[in-house]
């Protein structure tokens, strides 16, 4: 039973990587109006030279807040187990 | 610690914090952003910490102080964003082109997001330096 699981991973994991290898060269691809209206209308919409910056505040800002939620979670986290951990060290 | 990495710290401290403000406020100039100057800042911090110890490095910063502006922010970052989202004609962006008072709302959350940062990792390494 686990060798022919080992199998099957073992085949699905050759399928991915041959999947990435078979696929179109990465950045080559068709449909690309979002990336060519960012980099057409950052700088007049959002007044930042920074392409980048301007997406990553303006564009896709509710992605930015989630990233931001991580890191405030990650301290709480941190905070709660370093909290109790002392309370049942003492 | 050793006394060279002491002494490092000693002279290496403020141009490390200065330079994490620049990032800050050149976020939307020139690249880097929130996210790397909140780094810079803390890893000078941690930086301190480790070479002088923890309650030499409280002296510059506090850990309460760092848990009530991490709180603060962290709810003036969500205020800002949401009211950016349903209030988006009236950010229109003015000042001088290309200069450092331009884009005042990517400017603005660059360094608020900068400080949340900056205070979440100051935190982080002064608990995990206390347990």
């Amino acid at each position: 039973m686990k060798g022919f699981l080992f199998i099957i991973c073992l085949i699905a994991l050759g399928g991915m990587f041959l999947y990435v290898f078979l696929s179109p060269v990465f950045g080559v691809w068709e449909r690309k109006e979002v990336a060519d209206y960012y980099l057409d209308n950052a700088f007049e919409r959002t007044g930042s030279a920074n392409v980048v910056s301007s997406i990553v505040w303006d564009f896709r800002g509710f992605d930015t807040l989630g990233e931001e939620t991580v890191l405030f979670t990650a301290a709480v986290g941190v905070f709660t187990i370093v909290i109790f951990g002392m309370k049942r060290g003492k | 610690m050793d006394v060279i990495i002491r002494n490092v710290t000693k002279g290496l401290l403020p141009f490390i914090i200065v330079f994490g403000v620049y990032i800050l406020l050149h976020g939307h100039l020139t690249p880097g952003g929130s996210f790397p100057g909140g780094v810079i800042i803390a890893s000078g911090v941690a930086l301190l910490a480790i070479s002088f110890g923890l309650r030499k490095a409280e002296r510059l910063v506090k850990e309460e102080t760092a848990h009530v502006v991490e709180g603060i922010v962290a709810l003036f970052l969500v205020l800002v964003v949401l009211f950016e989202s349903f209030a988006r004609d009236m950010l229109t962006p003015t000042g001088m082109a290309f200069g450092l008072w331009s884009a005042q709302h990517v400017l603005l959350l660059n360094v608020v997001g900068g400080v949340m940062v900056s205070m979440a990792l100051i935190l982080i390494v002064f608990l995990l330096m206390k347990e």
